[in-house]
């Protein structure tokens, strides 16, 4: 008797244990949308977006991505987040530093026979808490880039005039001169400017949170980015709320020639209101 | 009555392992959650380019070097229009190496890339973090040509031939 209540006990907990591995039943798994028509000799990606809309935190969306090999020689590819060069309007670029981690490639290194095509499962996972300061970012804009290039085309010129002036009849000995000075002097003007350089720092990152922005930067400098913001040279997303955007790159890694192509695919997020 | 109840207590541990055990080795869902819609059209995204390289020769310092302006031409051959972004290496190789200026502005061995899609305006910055657009909305099955431009850093410490690794990325419009 007691043998059998020791074995029911048992029995039961693990029973238990074994019914909390999926309490939700999950959809159906979607299988890779294949492109009509594509060709069999260049390498190529599909599709060219992907749409994951009502994200959250805690969730994850996932999407095959097709990788072919349009060689006659088996090619190794390279699959892996990249910070997006433009959005579309509405989007954000995502931070780097928090996104990236995100990004789940479940091989991100294939090697592909002659004129194979392969499926690879890709992952966008949140996790269940992401802290406000990792949450909320901010992100360059064209405004503000164009202000940093015309401010040192600006400087320039003025350098340049300079040393017209001491070579007013031998323009080509002005420039050289010119060419050999403005950029370390530019470079020294930055870094005695705080407000330039926030500005170089701000076009390096493209985007970051708050919580690197704490990390890399002075306190002082929110000075600086509450005029940035008003000028509209950065502006404020929050990962939470916002619709942001992040691309996964494909590249076949046995190109040698120093102009070399990739193919991305764009994750475009919308966030649950 | 209480040697069974010591029994059972010195059971708890091993079921709980069992339990553990159990739980740890299940695979965890690996698809999308319930509530969460994700979507894609069956696209296909290609690009090719061509010439693969270019040799700027001997460089002075402080100097700028250019091909010609349409000296490469890539192909969509996507499905869709396409944008291509150009970004390249960190740093150059060879020798004691070049750091690449992500702001287009050369220093002691620092060098900066621009490119145009062929025009004379140089006023596209090749950079290593943060890519930069060098062609938007380009149509399925055209071309487009394009050109790459070299500031040479202000100071060398070094003789030896630096190469850096341009990357053209095509994205779906």
């Amino acid at each position: 008797m007691r043998k059998a209540i020791i074995v029911i006990v048992m029995l039961g907990l693990v029973l238990v244990g074994c019914a909390q591995v999926e309490p939700i039943a999950p959809p159906a798994p979607i299988p890779p949308v294949q492109p009509v028509d594509a060709p069999e000799d260049v390498d190529w990606v599909s599709p060219g977006k992907v749409w994951v809309s009502n994200f959250h935190t805690d969730a994850r969306a996932e999407w095959y991505i097709t990788v072919h090999n349009g060689s006659g020689k088996e090619s190794p590819f390279r699959i892996e987040y990249k910070y997006p060069a433009r959005t579309d309007l509405g989007y954000y670029k995502a931070p780097p530093d928090v996104v990236q981690d995100w990004v789940i490639v479940t091989d991100s290194t294939l090697v592909l026979a002659p004129w194979e095509t392969r499926d690879v499962l890709v992952a966008l996972v949140m996790p269940p808490e992401v802290p406000e300061q990792r949450a909320q970012f901010l992100q360059f804009t064209k405004d503000g880039s164009d202000y940093l290039v015309e401010s040192k085309r600006a400087f320039w010129e003025k350098h340049l005039a300079g040393f017209m002036g001491q070579y007013p009849n031998r323009p080509e000995v002005a420039r050289a001169k010119a060419n050999e000075t403005i950029t370390e002097a530019w470079k020294g003007y930055v870094s005695e400017n705080p407000q330039f350089d926030l500005l170089v720092y701000l076009d390096n990152k493209g985007s970051l949170s708050w919580e690197l922005f704490y990390k890399d930067r002075m306190v002082t400098d929110e000075v600086f980015i509450g005029e940035f913001k008003e000028r509209q040279y950065v502006i404020e997303g929050n990962l939470l709320k916002d619709k942001w955007e992040f691309w996964v790159d494909v590249k076949d890694v046995s190109q040698t020639g120093e102009v070399q192509v990739s193919m991305a695919v764009r994750w475009l997020v919308s966030m649950r209101v | 009555m209480k040697r069974f109840i010591k029994r059972l207590v010195a059971l708890v541990p091993i079921v709980v392992v069992l339990v553990l055990l159990v739980v740890l080795a299940s695979p965890v869902s690996a698809l999308t959650t319930a509530d969460v819609a994700v979507n894609a059209t069956p696209s296909y995204v290609t690009i090719t380019n061509a010439p693969d390289n270019y040799g700027f020769g001997t460089v002075l310092v402080s100097t700028n070097t250019s091909t010609a302006v349409g000296y490469f031409t890539i192909t969509n051959g996507s499905s869709v229009a396409i944008d291509i972004a150009i970004s390249c290496n960190a740093t150059w190789a060879g020798g004691n190496g070049w750091t690449h200026s992500d702001t287009g502005t050369p220093a002691s061995t620092t060098a900066a890339l621009y490119s145009t899609p062929n025009t004379v305006a140089w006023n596209i910055i090749v950079k290593n973090a943060t890519p930069n657009n060098l062609v938007a909305g380009l149509a399925a099955s055209t071309n487009q040509a394009w050109g790459l431009r070299l500031m040479s850093p202000t100071v060398y410490d070094d003789g030896v031939l630096k190469t850096n690794t341009v990357t053209l990325t095509a994205t779906a419009t």
